[in-house]
């Protein structure tokens, strides 16, 4: 199944995820300097399951922000859950469009402008799709095509597996990671070639990862995402925090 | 142009409206509407076709998707009345109707499974003590093989009341494909409006178009340039001499696309973000009807291309509106208590 019929399957109305003190705020625009602005707290409608799982991730990624980046969450922005379209997740509730995550020391990712913006935006930026790739199959960002360049798309449409080199979200999220925790200079392109593998083992090395493959175990996808979110929110270059498969080779 | 009529349909009763609201909030970007009641529940209404001068509308109660022929009553309230049979395959999901030869034509996509691959659940010794918090998420198993669920295009042709499947054509590298829309013009041609995913193959939602010929089978098939914007609704209206897309493309702005231009897409001059669909008027393109900040706007072409937009014929509060396709033309305008047929 690739989507689902318009209209949402046990519904739960939310106006957080995570702890209740982690609001739900939509946007309604956007500043002069590319953020967005939000209104105050609002409920939506969303699949049970896919709640929880919201739930699960927002749980985690405020451990990350807070133990890494001393920075615990404040709340999520949003401009959306549920929308009658065909073939989308969208139509009955499992799919979510972040627009903006705040810490409660006023810092923030915005999904508009921490991507373009300076190495510690992009890193947020990096550390917030990568945290959402530990939880979802599908994570939709500003690097897989123009029409996410303002909200970070995720659903539960596939469960979270392993990276997959023949798909542009997860081979724009290594790129990426490879170039902003690991100086790697790739195109972000989406296209998984020589350069990128090779810089994506030159990462693996740099995290001490080297003797497991996160492209066929799912083990190792995940605490390879895990070291990408910790590098991330510490504001690290690849080597900060290693595993334990030695050093690089 | 001036002269609009309306007929309004009206649903069976406001006062069943408190407890049946599955959700209506309010996302700009993406607008979910719950029209009037069917059957003492608020459905969705996705789409309308007119066939043999009876109106019908695909709508979606509690998460299913039904076909209903809109029925009057005397009174000028119209209502709908019990399901038609449609005998859909497995995997089918429904899209929009449409009309060919005085059939109906139930336009959707069929999944099917487009690709696999190996995975390994098994933790690899000491791979638990690398995690400073364990993931929730994954299942302590062994290898499996995991199947990716794609979608081809599937059309199921209600003729005589016995549902014929149809499967156009479908382009293997694109895992998902599907109808959006169809529409048959004065010589019975059947044109098909195609939405895919190009080489995005994660998410399910079209970005890009096509409009394809033919009945059993697609044929040559069109570009629409451009991508779909992440928010976009592409609809087809088809006339007797012309057909047209409508679609939001990635920059944000409305196009439109018609057959008579060889479906080069070209910008919808002052037309504003929301929802559009074509409005025809002796099988062509006449107008835009467009849903945006919950009031509809019906705007009439002011230049020969059409790509300019005139004054507003026609405005009111409203959740939605749907091409009209099939003989005649108009667009329904949808509401929580009453579906309203405008005619151009």
């Amino acid at each position: 199944m690739s989507g689902c019929s318009c209209g949402v399957s046990n519904p739960v109305s939310k106006d957080y995820i995570g702890s209740t003190a982690w609001e739900l705020r939509h946007r309604t625009g956007y500043a002069s300097n590319g953020t967005g602005v939000h209104g105050g707290r609002h409920t939506h409608t969303f699949n049970e399951g896919f709640w929880n799982q919201c739930d699960d991730f927002a749980e985690d990624y405020n451990y990350y922000t807070s133990t890494y980046g001393s920075k615990p969450v404040d709340w999520f922005g949003d401009i959306g859950i549920v929308a009658c379209k065909a073939n989308s997740w969208h139509a009955c509730g499992r799919a979510f469009d972040l627009t903006a995550v705040y810490f409660t020391d006023g810092g923030y990712v915005d999904c508009n402008r921490s991507w373009r913006w300076g190495l510690t935006h992009k890193r947020r930026y990096l550390g917030l799709a990568a945290q959402l790739r530990r939880e979802f199959g599908t994570v939709l960002t500003a690097w897989y095509n123009t029409a996410h360049k303002n909200h970070i798309h995720f659903d539960n449409g596939s469960a979270f597996t392993v990276i997959r080199t023949s798909y542009r979200s997860d081979t724009t999220l290594v790129q990426a990671s490879c170039n902003y925790l690991d100086s790697a200079g790739l195109s972000i392109d989406g296209v998984w070639g020589p350069r990128t593998e090779a810089a994506y083992q030159n990462l693996l090395r740099a995290f001490h990862l080297q003797c497991y493959d996160p492209k066929t175990s799912t083990w190792a996808a995940s605490v390879f995402l895990e070291k990408i979110v910790q590098h991330c929110y510490a504001n690290k270059s690849a080597g900060y925090y290693v595993g334990s498969c030695g050093g690089p080779t | 142009m001036s002269d609009i009529s309306r007929r309004q349909f009206l649903g069976t009763g406001v006062t069943a409206m408190a407890g049946g609201i599955i959700a209506a909030t309010s996302i700009p970007h993406l607008a979910f509407a719950v029209g009037p009641e069917v059957s003492g529940i608020l459905g969705v209404y996705r789409s309308a076709v007119r066939v043999g001068g009876r109106i019908y509308a695909l709508i979606t109660v509690q998460g299913a998707d039904a076909v209903y022929l809109l029925e009057g009553h005397g009174t000028g309230r119209f209502e709908p009345t019990s399901p038609v049979e449609v005998d859909a395959p497995r995997g089918f999901f429904a899209t929009s109707l449409a009309a060919h030869d005085g059939d109906l034509l139930v336009c959707g996509g069929r999944a099917e499974a487009w690709k696999s691959y190996d995975v390994d659940d098994a933790l690899p010794p000491g791979l638990e003590a690398e995690f400073d918090r364990l993931p929730r998420n994954i299942p302590r198993g062994g290898r499996r093989r995991e199947t990716v669920m794609g979608s081809v295009p599937h059309i199921v042709r209600i003729s005589s009341g016995r549902s014929v499947q149809v499967s156009p054509a479908s382009t293997a590298e694109r895992a998902h494909e599907f109808v959006l829309g169809a529409g048959s013009d004065g010589h019975g041609l059947l044109l098909v409006l195609l939405g895919h995913t190009a080489d995005l193959h994660e998410s399910g939602e079209a970005v890009e178009l096509e409009v394809g010929t033919g009945d059993a089978e697609v044929g040559k098939r069109m570009a629409i340039r451009g991508r779909l914007s992440h928010a976009a609704y592409a609809s087809i209206t088809v006339g007797f001499s012309d057909a047209a897309v409508v679609a939001e493309m990635d920059d944000g702005v409305p196009r439109i696309a018609q057959r008579s231009g060889g479906w080069e897409t070209a910008v919808l001059g002052g037309a504003t973000r929301g929802r559009h669909v074509a409005v025809l008027r002796d099988g062509e393109p006449a107008a835009i009807a467009s849903i945006a900040n919950g009031v509809v706007r019906i705007r009439e072409f002011l230049d020969p291309e059409r790509t300019m937009l005139g004054s507003t014929l026609y405005s009111r509060e409203a959740i939605d509106v749907l091409p009209l396709s099939g003989d005649g033309s108009g667009v329904l305008i949808v509401d929580r208590h009453w579906t309203e047929l405008v005619e151009v």
